[in-house]
């Protein structure tokens, strides 16, 4: 399962992304890899994970060619 | 008050499962299943918790990501009063992580024909499990 897959199905699972978050930063674990893995859909992402995560996901490099600003 | 999550976050701590090995057993093809090592210590309990099986089974899931089983739990309530026992399988157990996933569905189907097979039961804890497991849509592992 590729990480980008994990996040999917976190992203599926309100209880599993709350205790992930609740982990202590497993779930930016987990972006972490997938980012140095793969491209991450950013609007994807953004649109299953709560909206507290949008500024972390603006902050990233997310898209091809896209870069902080 | 502690949610669901913050209960499977303290679960997973104290097992030592990280969130990837979780997602990963989650979504894992196995479809057999050995008994827990003993002394049975580490990796994530976790029961089953499908609410039309007349059995839950309760297990851990290892440090390696494979799910082990250790015990099946026959439900010997009277038919009327499956419905408060769904309601009450629908409380949350904070020693246990409650599968949700496919892969339950797999460990029931895995464990029946074993259960129905274990010559210790009583004969009156089997005839409600075959009833009841005629009445669901586990019956055909049976025959």
């Amino acid at each position: 399962m590729s990480e980008l897959d994990k996040l999917r199905r976190l992203a599926a699972s309100p209880e599993l992304y709350r205790a992930a978050l609740a982990l202590g930063g497993e779930f930016y674990r987990l972006l972490g890899a997938a980012r140095t893995s793969e491209e991450i859909p950013a609007a994807e992402l953004k649109a299953a994970f709560a909206r507290d995560l949008e500024s972390l996901l603006d902050g990233l490099r997310l898209d091809s060619g896209r870069t902080t600003p | 008050v502690t949610t669901e999550a913050e209960q499977i976050a303290q679960l997973m701590k104290r097992s030592k499962i990280s969130m990837s090995v979780l997602l990963d057993a989650l979504s894992s093809e196995q479809s057999t299943f050995a008994a827990v090592d003993e002394p049975a210590d580490s990796g994530l309990p976790f029961i089953t918790r499908l609410v039309d099986s007349p059995i839950q089974v309760t297990g851990r899931l290892g440090l390696d990501g494979v799910w082990r089983l250790s015990t099946c739990v026959v439900s010997v309530a009277a038919e009327h009063e499956a419905d408060a026992e769904i309601n009450a399988a629908d409380s949350i157990d904070e020693d246990l992580f409650v599968i949700v996933d496919g892969i339950d569905e797999r460990m029931i189907k895995f464990v029946i024909p074993r259960v129905v097979a274990d010559e210790a039961m009583a004969d009156e804890v089997r005839a409600v499990l075959l009833r009841r497991l005629a009445a669901s849509r586990f019956g055909s592992t049976i025959h």
